[in-house]
């Protein structure tokens, strides 16, 4: 679903991204853990087509990220770490906005947009403006917005921030109903307990490079994932 | 405490006008040609405020020579209420660092001001180039008295003061009706708009008052005298009166001591009260669907009518057009009758006139820094870059080409043009109109601030608006100046034809670069 293949992007001197490669099947949770300034956020940023790698291929259903964005992007949703969504636009406005960019009809969207607002209890809030909603209401209408074309895969960067537990028990929910029905989730997060019990798959990241992959029982075989992350980051001090 | 707020403050104006986007430092050329504008931008004030001044150094009699620093502190005032009247909320009320600090040990007083400090360094800079050509230019033509200087550096202050007062009271005044109301945007737009035409008729009138004055100044100068903070600060400069100087200073402290002691008591009740939005809920039934352009347009339109700042701030050049409109509809008889005098000129001449003023319609320069940290979502969307650059021209054109459309119509029927004149008539400020606009996206993706804090910073202070601005001005000069000098050697319409074809290549050759250049810039900001 997703390969990513030797990515680099620098930022000046610095190499945020480093040869980094993963392969995401169809039907995986893929976790991405690191420290901060590991280079996730990049590494995802360069994946959703919002930042140009320096070097390397990304794939999204065979198809590449960097020569045909667009059919790449309709088959996939970003939700990022802080959602600065349009201030100036109801939850409705913008949801309708979405729909429209994906061309999604009037009888689908409506349904879907009553679906995931009531699943989310934001339903009575959408007609108000998103510079109204506090920080999980926008991260839950980040997350319609994400759902309301129904991708095959989804790009989530640390999805749980600001959400209350119920909200994240569904968002973990839908993560696995999306996976069962072919698709697939890539998504990082500093909760390793919560990647734990979730993902069939993880990568560590340190310093921009790839430490660690594979299934969860072959990265963290008896040890827990929390001593697993923190000795394969230790810098040795 | 303040000191230190203030060197935060500082701070970040610093590290704004030497890095890029806050990431990386601009280069030194970067750094250069920002100097150059912005040594260019004095001179300019210099320049137009010193010829109004000398003019009157001509004229005034020895006891009338107040008038002449009365005028210079108009000037000030009226640049500091402009400047003031977004600043004060933006940086005052809606400081996104207000609860951080309220949160820390520091007396509410010292953050409000440090923050009125920081609104007021753009006055007191405008007060200081002003009152420093005023002054030298008066020293050189009649001398003047050791107090009198000391009464120019006082009012350097004083004036800003004044201006601040009246501006933070007029912003807090408007908040609080709009707060109140539904639809607060649109309330707001509205009494601004009502603060601005009165503003603009006072203006327009002061300014032939000023005339008036220039010419029969010193016949006016005894019922101006009755304004008394105007007489007495005019006197404080000119004679070196401290008398004067002590009412000018009551008059212009005690106003901005009773606005800050308001602002202070209610300051913290103000940036920490949430009047919450009433709740609505979706109502299934009332979808529609809109094509990928329509949605983008829409975004456009949105956005700037969804904020105050960027609305005013930009589209101010239209209100001129439609006044323009009114007053060519109202003088129509006396217009053509001067038309059938001096034939051939007055059609164009107004044209160029419409194109001069739609160069100061800049929503725009400042569209690529306002996608800012909702980049994300464009950016992550099956959406071609070339697609979110044409819909921000479209909702430019939609703006501006009706409106244009109109003026033109209105001289055409005025003057009775001939098809050819009419045709100039019409297209020169539609084939403008849309250079102007590619120009100013152009120039945004030349010189973006994506990491603003506040909207002002970008809709108003940014390099990107302020090049757009005077450069289409610049411009309009440019195609406008030869017109004149070539009057003798051709009709003004076949000139006007020839700007006519020129701006429709460039609107050719400016298209291809926004599709070429403009879209790889633009996938390459992050």
């Amino acid at each position: 679903m997703l390969r990513i293949e030797g990515l680099v992007k620098t930022y000046g001197d610095k190499r945020a991204v480093d040869d980094l490669s993963l392969n995401i099947a169809p039907g995986e949770i893929y976790g991405f853990i690191g420290h901060n300034g590991a280079g996730k956020t990049t590494a995802i940023k360069a994946c959703c087509g919002i930042l140009t790698p320096d070097a390397g291929r990304i794939y999204v259903n065979g198809i590449s990220v960097i020569d045909d964005p667009i059919a790449a992007k309709r088959i996939m949703a970003y939700i990022p770490d802080n959602p600065d969504l349009y201030d100036f636009m109801s939850g409705t406005k913008y949801l309708n906005f979405i729909a429209d960019i994906y061309g999604i009809n009037k009888k689908v969207r409506e349904e879907r947009i009553i679906k995931y607002s009531e699943l989310f209890e934001i339903r009575d809030s959408l007609g108000q403006t998103i510079s109204s909603y506090s920080h999980g209401m926008k991260q839950k209408l980040a997350i319609i917005a994400a759902l309301i074309h129904d991708p095959k895969l989804i790009i989530m960067d640390e999805p749980f921030v600001g959400l209350d537990p119920r909200a994240a028990h569904k968002v973990k929910e839908i993560m696995r109903e999306i996976c069962d029905n072919g698709g697939a989730i890539f998504f990082s997060t500093h909760v390793l307990d919560v990647a734990e019990r979730l993902c069939d798959k993880i990568a560590i990241i340190k310093s921009g490079k790839l430490i660690a992959s594979g299934t969860m029982d072959e990265v963290k075989g008896d040890s827990s994932l929390e001593e697993v992350f923190l000795e394969l980051t230790d810098d040795g001090e | 405490m303040i000191w230190n707020l203030l060197k935060v403050r500082f701070a970040g104006i610093a590290n704004g006008l030497v890095t890029a986007n806050g990431k990386k430092k601009k280069s030194k050329a970067a750094v250069i040609l920002y100097g150059i504008l912005f040594l260019y931008l004095i001179a300019m004030m210099v320049f137009f405020v010193g010829l109004g001044l000398w003019t009157m150094t001509t004229i005034l009699k020895e006891e009338n020579r107040w008038l002449y620093f009365a005028y210079a502190e108009i000037i000030t005032f009226a640049l500091c209420i402009i400047t003031g009247i977004f600043s004060t909320q933006s940086q005052i009320f809606s400081a996104k660092d207000n609860e951080i600090l309220l949160s820390m040990p520091i007396p509410t007083r010292d953050i409000l001001i440090s923050r009125i400090c920081s609104v007021m360094i753009p006055d007191l800079f405008f007060a200081f180039v002003i009152n420093a050509t005023a002054g030298v230019i008066y020293i050189v033509s009649f001398g003047m008295p050791i107090l009198g200087i000391l009464s120019l550096l006082i009012s350097t202050v004083l004036v800003p003061m004044l201006g601040f007062a009246l501006s933070a009271l007029i912003g807090w005044i408007i908040s609080l009706i709009s707060e109140r109301l539904p639809k607060k945007n649109i309330i707001s737009i509205a009494l601004f708009l009502i603060f601005f035409a009165a503003y603009f008729y006072f203006m327009m009138n002061i300014n032939a008052v000023i005339r008036e004055f220039m010419v029969n100044g010193n016949s006016h100068a005894e019922s101006i005298s009755k304004i008394f903070p105007l007489y007495h600060l005019g006197r404080s400069m000119s004679d070196g009166n401290m008398l004067s100087l002590l009412i000018a200073t009551a008059f212009t402290v005690i106003p901005f001591l009773i606005v800050v002691a308001i602002i202070n008591r209610s300051f913290v009740k103000i940036i920490t009260h949430k009047r919450g939005e009433k709740k609505s809920g979706y109502v299934s039934g009332r979808e529609k669907s809109r094509g990928v352009m329509s949605a983008l347009i829409a975004r456009e339109f949105g956005r700037l009518f969804g904020s105050v700042a960027y609305l005013m701030n930009s589209i101010v050049g239209l209100f001129f057009v439609i006044i323009g409109v009114v007053i060519l509809i109202i003088e129509r008889d006396s217009l053509y009758a001067l038309g059938q005098v001096i034939s051939g000129i007055l059609p164009i001449g107004i044209t160029a006139v419409v194109c001069f003023v739609i160069s100061m319609v800049t929503p725009l320069a400042s569209s690529i820094s306002l996608e800012g940290k909702n980049f994300w979502i464009v950016r992550s969307m099956p959406i071609s870059s070339e697609k979110i650059l044409f819909s921000k021209l479209i909702m430019h054109e939609i703006l501006v080409a009706p409106i244009a459309l109109i003026c033109s119509v209105t001289v055409c029927v005025i003057f009775r043009t001939e098809l050819i004149e009419g045709l100039v008539v019409i297209l020169l400020p539609q084939l403008f109109s849309l250079v102007i606009g590619i120009s100013q996206l152009l120039i945004n993706l030349m010189l973006p601030k994506l990491d603003y804090i506040s909207e002002i910073q970008v809709v108003k202070q940014s390099a990107a608006v302020t090049v757009s601005m005077f450069g289409g001005m610049g411009i309009a000069l440019l195609i406008a100046l030869p017109g004149v000098f070539l009057l003798s050697l051709i009709p003004l319409y076949i000139y006007g034809l020839c700007c006519v074809l020129l701006l429709a290549a460039a609107v050719i050759v400016l298209a291809k670069t926004l599709s070429r250049y403009g879209v790889r810039r633009f996938e390459r900001l992050n």
